[in-house]
Formats: structure tokens, C-alpha cells, sequence
């Protein structure tokens, strides 16, 4: 027995080993397939993968559901209807657009989350730059400006869809979470003006950029934005300021109106003379419905604005979304700028097309960002990659806004000549003589011409106060659908710290 | 003198045991045959004998007050106060009890008797025969404390199965282990016929041997060995049976429909939608186009066993196939299992043991629980008029059917498109004709036994057991229309393919020991698991074929139709355990376990956790002044106190990681660049959730024939993970932290009984248990939790809050329907105003709970508890010759259930007839509000009571008849056994809810978004053994 017992040990000894072999080499794990981030950042292309992943957030549309800027700043104008194909297809554009926001419902979580994962990711950057070493310094100049560019990008945005947020310019730490207040939408501003100062002020940031950079932010970009956002605080001592900021853009020589209107919505005149700044969108991600949120590169608004089951020429089909209104279509009847504006449904029916009429249908539908047929995807869920960019900031619009500027500040004259720019383009007859208000007036009449369906309508009609008077029939309330209300998410998690805005 | 003394009380204690009293008698057995060498003893004495070959026995006891003791291995000790009888006749009964009975715990089996612990046992003669797939379903109602409610009826569904209540926010799960294997991933591999035994390890002393992973408790599954000596025992089982749904909701038909849309636009002043909706009919029964009430369901079963003095085995072979009964061919499941068990007693010293088991899984199935495209949810809400098939001239001649890839049935008519109802609430037949896919998984699971018999008492037990599963997907979409949001008009495939391996070693020493009324048992041993895996899938888009069996990922397409994805993950953990075990005389049971967990899951401040428990027993009927009255038998007193760990966080959680393809495009030809950034927030302290529980019971045979447990318990989870919900301005998501706490307490009832009269013999097996949960802490940061959500407008349906039960519903409270306008504008705040200025007659009065005159989202609360207090079971057994009944009841009670089958943001979604009984006008209906479009008021689209029924209901889930053959008759035909049974499954449903069925489990607790119901079925079954 004893011997039988002794055989057996090498057996317990050897099992004693191995088991003393594990331990902690046998716990401590590094993850596959993914890296950490205090181990991330290092190099100068890790770097600048988290640029990108900034500069991603500008193409998000399915935050919390649809939520694309231009189509729901259509919904909410009175250039569109929100559409669709019945009341209940996206109660969030219908509440936008008759003003039945409330504090659930509505497209303010979604737009909230987006605008603060951009700035989330812009802060992280900006923190991971400051403690890199070894990295070229113009690099690190020219990412911490484009960083900050789109940092002051998504708080434009928040602050006009929002005006009191907080602002928030560092990742939080774990007691800060849940201690942030609203900031005042003036502080706000000062912060913005400063990004785009010091993005401005970056010479390692150009002017242009080589073709395959396309996209990417640049100095007339930093401009222009810094300039309208000086005009939409409404602060008539500096109108001069901003008008002289215009000016900065308009007369680098790097932009020039398109000879032809029709050709700045060309989808293959991406990146055209006139455009400034422009939203990327992209097939190639090949997204399929698993994909939605904003896992694909896909411009989700051209799906929305195509007409419903269409079948016929040129066009694809779509959901009907952003009916174009008949009283846009009254105001543009003799401008030369309608038919490249709006498509006329009923002229398509002539020609022997179909499609189903969906909500608030008007048979008119939006020109600008219509999908053609021969650009529908080929690979993926089509409806989700549409690559047609956004044109966010166009010459046109810069030289409208340094009109406006100039009139504000009293320079008519120059006021009517950067009006007269832009009519002359189409062919339309300069005005000579127009002065005072009647030239304000002038401005924002053209800038609904010139500019319609391209979501401006209704920030323009906010921030010079006609919002009531021209979207009242649609349900707008003054002091208090100027902007949307807080999440009540946002709000009830804050425990008190977030005020929800007036009137909700 | 003090001699003389002694002497004297000698003399006459021989004089009293002399003089006092001769018992004799004749000890029988249950067939009356004379019962040999059963045990006679004086209680308290060393006096004893033994029955004779006539079973009699003679004894001299010592006076009137002896108490004689009969016991017999097999039988159940009797004891008998001798008093003035001189013949005392008995029958000893067999032992059904438990006492002798083996229970296995943690790394070891121990006596029934001597477990201090809250543990109960199925057998497998209790479940034999039952038509049960999965292990979860044969736990349902069967022991107390454990609460199992089926995740829906399609077919191969598991079940979410609660141990002692909900014991965090996070997982729940039970740990379930399989012959010493931790089962981490599907546990549907395992044959219900190859189950031997299940224990139920409930309390905190009998799962903390489990550590780190045992807070759910721990299910502990022993499959079967071979046990036929000298013989090899052939078993088939088989059963055959139809399923039907047993309930369908009454919906309006066509032409209600139409009706009170009609009324809901004027009322809203729009036009009559509906010209003449008596000429619409009945409509389409869309319930009856969905539902398949002849699915058909079969199970095969075939099992060798045999044991000789070394070695013994066990192998089986089963099928089993099932339809579903919504929709034929997109719900089935379909499963092969293999098996093979041996045992092999080499030496005195050295015992080798295996297990090895195969499983081959195809499933297919629908969404069951979802408002989003479960084809339920569409025939509840799509519109009656739509027909099934489109037939209409003028409406074949539309657009969408000239032009589009509509669906066609086989004999290529279309289905019906409807204009009505869009979105996700598609034609649900049509939709079904275009989902083409499966899902499978092959799965081996076995392990080896090394045992070693070092000498007097000391055991080594080395083993080693794996988890090797594959598993994988594919699916076609085909080109279709279905309406003009769902629509595809490239094909795509896609298929996946997944290897996941586990393995565990456990090496352990036990010693156990008698030295007089001493028992000791020691138990020390390590244990290293690794858990890892690794998938690949990829889909291919616009190939040649119009079907999956056609689909390949080898047509060649461009690059850019090409997609896959990859995935791994991988965790391990390293354990030390011990046990320490004493008894005095089999009356004074203690037993204390120690085990720690390091876990590859755990943050580095934080790497391994300490899990200890004590449990404590005292069997009172033992103990010489415990006076047997007849009444109390048996009686044991448990206490047990302990901590359990629970570690499904996933993996590197306590790490910030960085994800990629956050992609953006540059330049004129979009080059897609890769961006990054972090997944979520970082925690280093990241830790277990730790339970600690507290278990006071007994168990007591009453009268001979009842069989009592009771148990208390209270357990705290602690350091509960949460996904830390931060507000959207931090912009990425929350970490997660050990940072909620919980609380559980309760009261589990079992009790049996067993009698037999001539001929009939039965049983009646009942428990119940009550639960109280409680959400403690939710941190310093948060008030509640978010939960469930309902319809694309995200509908807050539940919440988690501080002093509340988990995951409650919670929403708006009504007080009635305005009757009249006067009613509106009395309904009136502090200072006079109206609180529901714009409602109007026939709109719900809303409560305003917090008083602030207004109704706002603030008046949201509390409306009702998806979580049963009262879980109970009840088995039924009669045997009368050749025959046996058995029934089988499960019930809960005390819950609430959200009903929200209807899409109420979709205008013109169906509704359920109660629509019919709405407001109309003054004293109709004070449940029913008024229909109008847009619904002003939100009568409809806010969360409230409206929604909430009571969810209690009382189930007979199977009653079953069986007949067993004469011996004599099947014998010549070589058979030793052979039943034949009939069996009705979820024959009998009482409940007050009103939705298909009340039994809501899975992801979605309470919120019956149109369940998938559990069907009704009969079948025919046999039982034979060779």
C-alpha cells in the first residue's frame, strides 16, 4: 500500500507544478482584434484616426432614429412639409414640422447625442495631442486646428438647435459627470469664435487642399464659419466685422460662383469652384440595415426627399419625405432658379412616370439633393448609401451673408453689389436703387431663393426674428419653438442640473 | 454501604428488565412477505436482535415507556412505544425517503441527510416521459425558489430560469454544470432522457463553492451511468403529438374596422375614410394566416446501459423535431444528440470515469417578442381589409404591382400590400415568404475522471472537460417588394461560422473519516478554466440564384459586393477551493467552504475575490428527549450564511478599448479612411458583484407521509454592475462599475404526500414560493434606470428605481374617462385652473400624482410589478394497477403584465375588439377612451395603467396517462417494460390577461409586445425496455 501510494506521487507532483505555473500570467489577458486606449495615440496615423473619427460625426444621420440636419431643417422651414408616408411614419419630423415638440418627442435626443459625440471626440483629440510626444509638429498643429474647427462646428449647431447647453471643452472626469449646467449661449459663442480664431490663425492649416484631401478642413472654411456665426449673434456693432471676415473669403480668389446654378447640385460637381465646405457621404462603406445608426457613409436625407414607389425616368425612388410646400413654389414660380430647385410631379406623370403619394403630398419635391437613378448603390442597402455630400457652406450663401452683414452695418451699396452677384448669376435683373430694410428684405428674399430646401430656411427665419410671422400657420410659438426642447433623457438623468428650455 | 447500594439497584434493574416486559411479533414487508433481518433495538439502548426467516423477533425491554426501533436498509425506520403490548406486529414500508438518499453538491455528493444546505433534488423518474426539450423547462414548478418562465413558444426557445428571484440588474443566469463541467455557453446539448439527476443549489453555503460565478445559483446536472448488472437494457422512448395555439385574440374584423376608424377621423374633423364599411365583411383573419394549428412534433429516443463489477456505461441516441406554430417552414427546431458515459474501476485505488456528449442543433425562427417585424405583431395590427391575396383588377394595375418585385405565393399570386398600416407592419405571410435562413451548432462536451484511492479515506481526483462548440448561420435575402419602406433590390447571402472552445481542469484532495461519533470530511483543490473563441462571417450580394439552397459565398462578384467580419473573445480563471465538514453522531452538522476566483475579467486592483459560507444542522428527532408523538418523524433545523460572486460583465470591460470604422471619406473619389475612438469609458476597479445570503429551514416528516421543507432566506447583492448611464453631453457611452445594490428575501414551502389506498396509490408534490426583490442603491449619481421601450417613439415602459422591485412599469395612472365636458373643467388644481385644459369627453383623466397642477412627465410612477411573488408547482400521481395519471401544474401570482401589442403611433393599426365597448358617449365606457385621431389627449400614447393587466395565472401543463403492459404479456415478446401513454400539454390556462399568453420571458420581461404563445399539444408516446 505504501509503495502503491509512493508510485502516485510523481503524478501529484507534476499536477502541483502546472497548477503553480498558472497564475497571474494565466489572467492577464490582452484583447484581440482591439487596442486600449491609454496604449492608442502614440503615432502620428493613430493620431489621425481619431481625426477622422471626428470628422465622422458630421455625416451622422441615424442618431436615436432619423436625424438628418438638412431634412429636418426643411420639415421644420415653410419651404417643406414633413412628409413621409403617413402622419405616424416619423412622429419626430411631423412634431418639427407642426411644432407638437415636446420634450419626448421630437428629434432632440438624437442631434443632442450626435453634436456631443463630436465634441467628445474633438476634446479626447485635443487632450491625446497635448500629451504625444515625438510627433511632427506641423502635423499636430494642423489636426489640433481641424479639431477644433469641428469642435466649434457641432456647437454652432447644438447652440441653434438648443441655445443653452453645456459647454463642455475637456473629456469629463468621473465627478464631473453629472455636474454640468448650462452654459449661457453667449459663452458659447466666445468659445466657438475662439476655435475657429485659433484654428484660423493655424498656418499649417491651407487654404486648399490637394484633391485627395478633399473634405478635409480648410482655411476658407475656418472663415466663412467664423464669419456667420459673428452674423447670427445678432450683434449689430460687429456686423462690420463679420462683412469684413466675408470679405476675407470672398476675395481669396479660391472660390467662385458656378457659371451654371444647376451645376452646384450636379452630384458629379462635388467639390465644385463655389463650394466651401462639404459633408462627405460615401457608398463605399456598402452599409446594409444592420449598419443603420451611423455605421454607414450614406446620405440618408437624398432616400427621404425621393419620391414614394417612383417608377419613370432619371429619378430613384424614395420615401417622400420634404414635400416642397406650394407657397415655396408660389415664390419661386418665376425665378430661374425653380426648376432646379423643385421637380414637378405632375410634369413627371406626363411623361408616363408613377409613385405613390405619401403625406402631406403636394406634388412637388426637392431638386436639389434628388437621387438619380443611376447613382442608386449597387452594393449594400441602397437606401443607405447614397454618396451625394452635403453642401454645407457655399460661396453664394457667404457672399448672401456678407450682404446682409453690409446692410446691417450700413454699407448699402457694397450690400447691393454682393446681392446683385447672385442674381446676375441666373439672369435675373440687378437691383439699383433698393436701400434700408428694403434691401434687408431683398437679401432674405434672395437667400430663400437662392438657397431653398437647403436647410437654412429656418435658422435664417429664427435669427431675424420672422420665425412667427412666417411659420406661425404651421404652429411655430414664439419664446419658445426658436429651438427644440432638452431631451427629457438629459433631463432626468442631470437631477436638476439642466434646465429644460422655456415654453417645453 | 455504597456498594450494597449499587448492588441492590443491579439486582433490581435485572429484577425490572426481567420482571418488566417480553415483546415479540412478526415484521412484514409492504407485499406482506415476512420482512429478514430487520433491525429490533430499544431506543437509547444497546439492546437489540434481529428478525428471524419468519420475520419474528422476541426482545425483553426494560419498561411500558421503551421505545422499540425497526429499521432495515431500504425501509424507513420505524419507532414504536412498547407501552402494555406484548405482540407488536408491523409492516416496514420502503424508503422513498430521501434520508439515505444521495444528493450531489459542489465537488462531492453527500447524504440527504446530513446536507445543511438549501438544495433540492429532481429526479429523473420524476421527469421521465414529460415532453420536455430543454433542462430549463423539466426545472418549471418542479422545486421551489426557482422561477422559470419560457422566453416564447417557438420551438427550442430556452427559458429564463431565476434562482431565489432576480439577484441583479445585470445577468441573472443560473450556472449551470454538466458532470463537473461549467456549461458556459447554450445548455440546450444536453437529452432530458439522459438526465439522471438535477440539484438546485439555492443558498449562499451550497453555491459559494462555486464562487465567483455562483450568485444565480448553481444547477448542478448529473447524467446517467450504467446501472443494469450483468444485462444490457435496451430503452426506446418515442412520442408523436400536434400543437395548436391555444388562444387568439379577438380583433375587429373589416368591417369594425372600418367603423371606428371612421368615427376616429370625424372625430379628429377629418373625412370618412371608409364609404360603406358593411361591404367590407369579416376581411382577412390575419391570426389564421399566421398561425400553423397542425404542427407536428416528435421525439426518439434510444439508450444501451449495462454494469458489471469494473466497469459500467451508458450511450443513447436522440431526435427530436418540432414545427412551430407560427408560420410552418420559418419556425422549427430540430436536434440529434449522441451520448456516451462509462465508468471503469481499474484497481482497488484507481477509478477512471467519462462522459461525451454530441449534439447537432437546426433551428430556424421568427421574432417572438417585438413590435418591430414579429409576424404576430403584424397580424395584430396590420388592417383586416388588406387582403391576404391581392386579386383586384384596379389594384393589380397599380404601379406598385406592374413594377415592383411584389411577393407571390406558389402559385404566383400576390400577397396583399397594405395602404393602411405602413412601416415595419408589413403583410406578415408575404414577409415570411422572403425570410430564408437557419441557424446551427454542433457541440461536444465531455470530460475524464481521474480518481485515486490513496489510502484510509484519502482521494485524488483529477478532471479535465471541455466545451467544443461550433456554430453558425446563413441566410438569403431575396429580391422583393414588400412595401415602400421594405423593399430590396439586390439579393444578398450571408453566412457565418463560429468555434468557441472551453476548458476546465479541477485537481482536489478529499479525506473523510469516522473516529467514534466524529465525521470529518476535507476538501482542498485548484481549478483553471480558459474560455475562448473566435467567428467569422461574410455576405456576398447580387448573386445569380433567387434561393438559399442555390446561395454560395464562392460566385465570383466584385470585390466591392463583398463583405465579412470577424469577432474573438476569450476569458479565463484560476480558483482555489476548500471544505471543511464535521458531524457528531449524524445530529450536529457543520460545513464551511472557502473558494477564491481570479478572473482574467476582473481589473487589476481587483484580480481575485474571496467567497466563504458556513452552514450549520441540527437533526432534532434525533436527540434522546425528542419524543417520536407520531406526529414529527423526522425534523432538521438548517442555518447557513455565505457569499456568491457573479462575473458576467464581459470581457475587458475594466479597460477603455478603442473601436475602428468610424470612418469618414476624403477626396474626390470618397478613399474611405478608418477612424477611431474609445468604445465607452474606463474603470480599473472593476470587480465581481458579490451576494451574500442568509438561509434558515427545516425539513420534517409529518405523519409518515408528508414530507415538509421550509426555508427563509434574505440575500443583499451588492457592487452590482451597471452600465453607468451618463448623459448624452459626455459624449461616448457610460463605463460600467460595481456600484448597485439589491435585496431578495423570501419564503419556499415544499411539501409531499404520498398514501395509498387498496389498489390506488398516489401523490401529491406541491411548492411555493414567495419573493419580495428590492432595488437598494442605484449609486449617488441616478435615481432609476431606463428598461424597456415600446415603439419607434421609445416609449419609457419600465424603470429600475431605489425602493422599487426591478424593472417595473412605470408610467402615467388614470382615473377614469371624462364623461362630460363639465367633468373636464371640474377637474380642476389648487388654484382653480383645469389640470387636462385641452381634453376633452371621452379622454382619460390623468392623475396628477405629484400635484402640481399639471400633467407632466413628472406624474409618471409606479403602475404595476412584472416580477411574481407567488411562484408555485403542483404534481399530481395516481396509480391504480396498470394504470397512472399524472399531472403537472405551474402558476404565478401577483404580477402585472404591459400590454403593448398594439402600435398605437400607427394611426390605422388594427385594434383588439375591446375597442368596440370605447367611449362613445356619456355612461359608456369609464375604461375605453374615445377614438380620435392624433389623439390628442395621448390616451393612447402614453405609458399607463391602460396597458397594465394582471399577470397571475394558474397552468396545467401536462396531464398524462400512461398504461404499463403486464410483465407476462411482453415478456414473450422479449420486452421487460413497455407504457403507452397519451399526454395534453398547457391544457388549461386560467388567467384574467387578456394577450396570448401570460408566460412572458426573456429579454423583455412583462412586456408582451405579441408573443410568440406556447402552444397547446397532445401527443402519444411510448416507453419500452429490451
Amino acid at each position: 500500500m505504501k509503495n502503491r501510494f509512493i508510485n502516485k506521487l510523481p503524478i501529484l507532483l507534476i499536477v502541483s507544478m502546472v497548477l503553480a505555473a498558472c497564475g497571474k500570467d494565466f489572467l492577464e489577458l490582452e484583447p484581440r482584434g482591439t487596442q486600449l486606449e491609454n496604449s492608442f495615440y502614440q503615432t502620428q496615423e493613430e493620431l489621425f484616426q481619431g481625426l477622422v473619427a471626428t470628422y465622422d460625426v458630421l455625416q451622422w444621420g441615424g442618431t436615436n432614429g432619423w436625424t438628418m440636419k438638412v431634412g429636418l431643417l426643411n420639415a421644420a422651414s415653410d419651404d417643406c412639409f414633413a412628409g413621409g408616408s403617413d402622419a405616424s411614419d416619423q412622429p419626430s419630423w411631423v412634431a418639427f414640422d407642426g411644432f407638437t415638440l415636446d420634450p419626448f418627442l421630437g428629434p432632440q435626443s438624437g442631434l443632442w447625442n450626435k453634436y456631443y459625440s463630436g465634441i467628445y471626440r474633438a476634446n479626447l483629440l485635443l487632450e491625446k495631442l497635448e500629451e504625444a510626444s515625438g510627433i511632427e509638429e506641423a502635423f499636430k498643429a494642423r489636426t489640433a486646428a481641424e479639431a477644433k474647427f469641428l469642435r466649434a462646428f457641432f456647437y454652432f449647431d447644438l447652440v441653434r438647435f438648443f441655445e443653452n447647453v453645456p459647454l463642455i471643452t475637456n473629456t469629463l472626469a468621473a465627478d464631473a459627470i453629472y455636474t454640468q449646467v448650462q452654459a449661457k449661449s453667449s459663452e458659447v459663442y466666445a468659445q466657438i469664435e475662439q476655435d475657429l480664431n485659433d484654428a484660423k490663425n493655424t498656418f499649417e492649416l491651407p487654404s486648399t487642399v490637394p484633391p485627395d484631401e478633399l473634405g478635409r478642413v480648410t482655411q476658407g472654411a475656418i472663415t466663412a464659419l467664423l464669419g456667420k456665426v459673428i452674423l447670427y449673434q445678432n450683434d449689430e456693432s460687429r456686423m462690420a466685422e463679420a462683412a469684413s471676415i466675408f470679405e476675407e473669403v470672398i476675395t481669396s480668389g479660391t472660390y467662385q460662383l458656378e457659371f451654371d446654378y444647376s451645376d452646384i447640385f450636379n452630384p458629379d460637381n462635388e467639390f465644385g469652384v463655389e463650394s466651401i465646405f462639404e459633408i462627405q457621404y460615401a457608398a463605399n462603406q456598402r452599409g446594409g440595415w444592420e449598419n443603420f445608426g451611423n455605421g454607414t457613409e450614406g446620405n440618408y436625407d437624398v432616400q427621404f426627399f425621393g419620391m414614394r414607389d417612383y417608377v419613370g425616368p432619371i429619378y430613384a425612388n424614395g420615401w417622400s419625405f420634404c414635400p416642397v410646400t406650394e407657397e415655396l413654389v408660389t415664390f419661386m414660380q418665376n425665378d430661374p432658379r425653380a426648376e432646379h430647385t423643385i421637380i414637378d410631379g405632375n410634369d413627371l406623370k406626363q411623361q408616363g412616370a408613377s409613385y405613390t403619394e405619401g403625406y402631406q403630398n403636394t406634388d412637388y419635391f426637392i431638386k436639389k439633393y434628388a437621387g438619380l437613378q443611376d447613382d442608386r448603390a449597387t452594393d449594400g442597402e441602397p437606401a443607405l448609401n447614397w454618396d451625394y455630400n452635403v453642401r454645407e457652406i457655399r460661396l453664394a450663401d457667404v457672399i448672401l451673408m456678407a450682404a446682409e452683414a453690409y446692410a446691417r452695418s450700413g454699407n448699402d451699396a457694397q450690400a447691393r453689389d454682393y446681392l446683385n452677384q447672385i442674381r446676375t448669376r441666373v439672369g435675373l435683373q440687378p437691383f439699383t436703387s433698393v436701400s434700408g430694410p428694403a434691401l434687408l428684405d431683398a437679401i432674405y428674399s434672395e437667400r430663400r431663393l437662392e438657397l431653398a430646401t437647403e436647410g437654412h430656411r429656418f435658422f435664417d427665419l429664427v435669427r431675424t426674428g420672422r420665425a412667427v410671422e412666417e411659420l406661425g400657420d404651421q404652429g411655430f410659438q414664439a419664446n419658445k419653438n426658436e429651438v427644440l426642447p432638452i431631451p427629457q433623457t438629459e433631463i432626468d438623468i442631470s437631477e436638476g442640473n439642466l434646465i429644460q428650455n422655456q415654453g417645453y | 454501604m455504597q456498594q450494597y447500594f449499587i448492588l441492590f439497584f443491579l439486582c433490581c434493574s435485572t429484577f425490572l428488565l426481567q420482571a418488566q416486559q417480553s415483546v415479540k411479533g412478526t415484521v412484514l414487508d409492504e407485499t406482506g412477505q415476512p420482512s429478514i433481518g430487520v433491525s429490533v433495538l430499544e431506543k437509547g439502548t444497546s439492546n437489540g436482535t434481529i428478525t428471524d426467516f419468519n420475520g419474528q423477533y422476541e426482545l425483553q425491554v426494560k419498561d411500558k415507556d421503551a421505545v422499540l426501533v425497526f429499521s432495515f436498509i431500504g425501509y424507513s425506520t420505524q419507532e414504536i412505544t412498547v407501552g402494555n403490548q406484548s405482540l407488536i406486529d408491523i409492516s416496514m414500508e420502503e424508503d422513498v425517503a430521501e434520508l439515505e438518499e444521495i444528493v450531489v453538491v459542489g465537488y462531492g455528493t453527500q447524504l440527504k441527510k446530513e446536507v445543511t444546505g438549501a438544495i433540492t433534488k429532481v429526479k429523473a423518474e420524476d421527469l421521465e416521459d414529460l415532453p420536455v426539450v430543454r433542462i430549463e423547462n423539466s426545472l418549471q414548478g418542479r422545486t421551489s425558489g426557482v422561477r422559470v418562465t419560457s422566453n416564447s413558444g417557438q420551438p427550442g426557445e430556452g427559458a429564463t430560469v431565476r434562482i431565489r428571484g432576480t439577484t441583479t440588474i445585470g445577468n441573472s443566469d443560473p450556472l449551470y454544470v454538466v458532470d463537473g463541467v461549467p456549461v458556459r455557453g447554450g445548455i440546450d446539448y444536453l437529452n432530458q432522457g439522459d438526465i439522471e439527476s438535477i440539484e438546485v443549489l439555492k443558498d449562499a453555503a451550497s453555491a459559494s463553492i462555486y464562487g465567483a460565478r455562483s450568485a444565480g445559483g448553481v444547477i448542478l446536472v448529473t447524467t446517467k451511468s450504467g446501472k443494469s448488472k450483468d444485462k444490457i437494457s435496451v430503452n426506446y422512448r418515442a412520442d408523436y403529438g400536434v400543437q395548436a395555439p391555444w388562444k387568439k385574440l379577438s380583433l375587429l374584423n373589416a368591417t369594425e374596422y372600418a367603423t371606428l376608424m371612421n368615427e376616429s377621423s370625424v372625430a379628429s374633423g377629418g373625412a370618412v375614410l371608409f364609404d360603406d364599411p358593411q361591404s367590407l365583411g369579416e376581411g382577412t383573419d390575419w391570426q389564421d394566416a399566421v398561425f400553423n394549428t397542425s404542427a407536428p412534433r416528435q421525439n426518439h429516443e434510444l439508450s444501451l446501459e449495462a454494469a458489471s463489477n469494473k466497469s459500467n456505461y451508458y450511450m443513447s441516441f436522440a431526435y427530436f423535431d418540432q414545427e412551430g406554430i407560427v408560420s410552418d417552414a420559418q419556425s422549427r427546431y430540430q436536434r440529434f444528440t449522441a451520448r456516451f458515459n462509462s465508468n471503469h474501476t481499474i484497481s482497488k485505488y484507481v477509478t477512471v470515469r467519462n462522459t461525451l456528449s454530441y449534439a447537432r442543433v437546426r433551428g430556424v425562427g421568427v421574432s417572438t417578442n417585438s413590435e418591430f417585424g414579429s409576424p404576430l405583431s403584424r397580424a395584430i395590427n396590420i388592417d383586416p381589409i388588406t387582403p391576404l391575396l391581392e386579386t383586384r383588377e384596379e389594384v393589380l394595375n397599380t404601379s406598385v404591382f406592374q413594377n415592383f418585385p411584389v411577393v407571390t405565393n406558389e402559385d404566383g399570386i400576390p400577397y396583399g400590400i397594405s395602404d393602411l398600416v405602413t412601416s415595419e407592419v408589413l403583410n406578415p405571410v408575404a414577409a415570411l415568404a422572403v425570410q430564408e435562413g437557419y441557424g446551427w451548432s454542433d457541440k461536444v462536451v465531455g470530460n475524464i475522471t481521474l480518481e485515486l484511492n490513496l489510502f484510509d479515506g484519502v482521494k485524488f481526483i483529477s478532471r479535465a472537460g471541455a466545451d467544443l462548440a461550433f456554430w453558425g448561420g446563413e441566410g438569403f435575402t431575396p429580391v422583393y417588394y414588400l412595401n415602400a419602406a421594405n423593399r430590396v433590390d439586390i439579393n444578398r447571402y450571408n453566412r457565418s461560422q463560429n468555434r468557441g472552445i472551453f476548458w476546465n481542469w479541477e485537481n482536489f484532495l478529499s479525506y473523510n473519516k469516522s473516529f467514534g461519533d466524529h465525521t470529518i470530511g476535507l476538501l482542498a483543490g485548484t481549478t483553471a478554466e480558459r474560455n475562448s473563441g473566435q467567428g467569422i462571417g461574410g455576405s456576398i450580394q447580387n448573386i445569380p440564384v433567387d434561393n438559399l439552397e442555390d446561395a454560395s459565398l464562392a460566385f465570383s462578384t466584385p470585390v466591392e459586393s463583398q463583405s465579412y467580419y470577424g469577432f474573438e473573445y476569450l476569458n479565463t480563471l484560476v480558483s482555489y477551493l476548500g471544505r471543511f465538514q464535521y458531524n457528531y453522531q449524524q445530529k450536529y452538522l457543520l460545513s464551511a467552504t472557502l473558494r477564491t476566483d481570479g478572473s482574467s475579467r476582473f481589473g487589476s486592483n481587483n484580480q481575485f475575490g474571496y467567497f466563504p459560507s458556513v452552514s450549520l444542522g441540527w437533526i432534532v428527532s434525533d436527540e434522546n428527549f425528542f419524543t417520536n408523538n407520531g406526529t414529527v418523524n423526522f425534523l432538521k433545523i438548517r442555518a447557513s450564511w455565505g457569499v456568491n460572486g457573479n462575473d458576467q460583465i464581459g470581457d475587458f470591460r475594466f479597460v477603455s478599448t478603442v473601436g475602428g470604422a468610424r470612418n469618414y471619406t476624403f477626396g474626390l473619389g470618397d478613399q474611405l479612411v478608418n477612424g477611431v475612438s474609445p468604445n465607452a469609458i474606463a474603470n480599473p476597479d472593476l470587480r465581481w458583484e458579490q451576494t451574500t445570503q442568509s438561509n434558515i429551514g427545516f425539513d420534517a416528516k409529518l405523519f409518515k407521509k408528508f414530507d415538509l421543507t421550509v426555508d427563509f432566506f434574505e440575500k443583499e447583492t451588492t457592487d452590482m454592475l451597471l452600465d453607468i448611464a451618463v448623459p448624452g453631453y459626455v459624449g461616448n457611452a457610460g463605463p460600467i462599475g460595481n456600484i448597485a445594490s439589491m435585496s431578495n428575501k423570501g419564503v419556499e414551502i415544499e411539501l409531499g404526500y404520498e398514501n395509498k389506498v387498496g389498489d390506488f396509490r398516489y401523490s401529491i408534490v406541491g411548492n411555493v414560493s414567495y419573493i419580495e426583490n428590492e432595488v437598494t442603491n442605484l449609486g449617488p449619481d441616478k435615481e432609476f434606470l431606463p428598461g424597456q421601450r415600446f415603439s419607434p417613439q421609445g416609449l419609457e415602459v419600465t424603470r429600475t428605481t431605489v425602493g422599487m422591485p426591478i424593472g417595473f412599469f412605470f408610467g402615467y395612472k388614470t382615473d377614469g374617462i371624462f364623461q362630460t365636458s363639465e367633468e373636464v373643467a371640474g377637474y380642476t388644481n389648487a388654484d382653480g385652473s383645469p389640470i387636462q385644459p385641452d381634453a376633452q369627453a371621452g379622454d382619460f383623466r390623468f392623475v396628477d400624482v405629484n400635484g402640481n397642477g399639471v400633467i407632466d412627465p413628472d406624474d409618471r410612477t409606479f403602475i404595476g410589478d412584472p416580477t411574481p411573488n407567488w411562484t408555485y408547482g403542483l404534481t399530481f400521481d395516481l396509480a391504480w394497477r396498470a394504470f397512472d395519471l399524472k399531472m403537472f401544474a405551474v402558476g404565478v401570482a401577483g404580477n402585472e403584465i404591459f400590454k403593448a401589442t398594439r402600435r398605437f403611433d400607427l394611426q390605422m393599426a388594427n385594434m383588439t375588439a375591446d375597442a368596440l365597448d370605447r367611449w362613445t358617449g356619456e355612461g359608456t365606457s369609464n375604461t375605453y377612451p374615445r377614438l380620435v385621431m392624433n389623439d390628442p389627449n395621448q390616451n393612447f400614447s402614453r405609458s399607463s395603467d391602460f396597458y397594465v393587466e394582471d399577470g397571475s395565472y394558474f397552468r396545467i401543463t401536462n396531464l398524462q396517462l400512461g398504461y404499463t403492459v403486464p410483465r407476462s404479456t411482453i415478456e414473450k415478446v422479449g420486452l421487460s417494460k413497455l407504457r403507452l401513454y397519451i399526454s395534453a400539454n398547457n391544457l388549461l390556462t386560467i388567467t384574467e390577461y387578456s394577450g396570448y399568453d401570460p408566460e412572458i420571458g426573456g429579454g423583455s420581461f412583462g412586456v408582451d409586445r405579441g408573443i410568440y404563445p406556447t402552444p397547446r399539444f397532445f401527443l402519444f408516446g411510448v416507453n419500452a425496455r429490451f
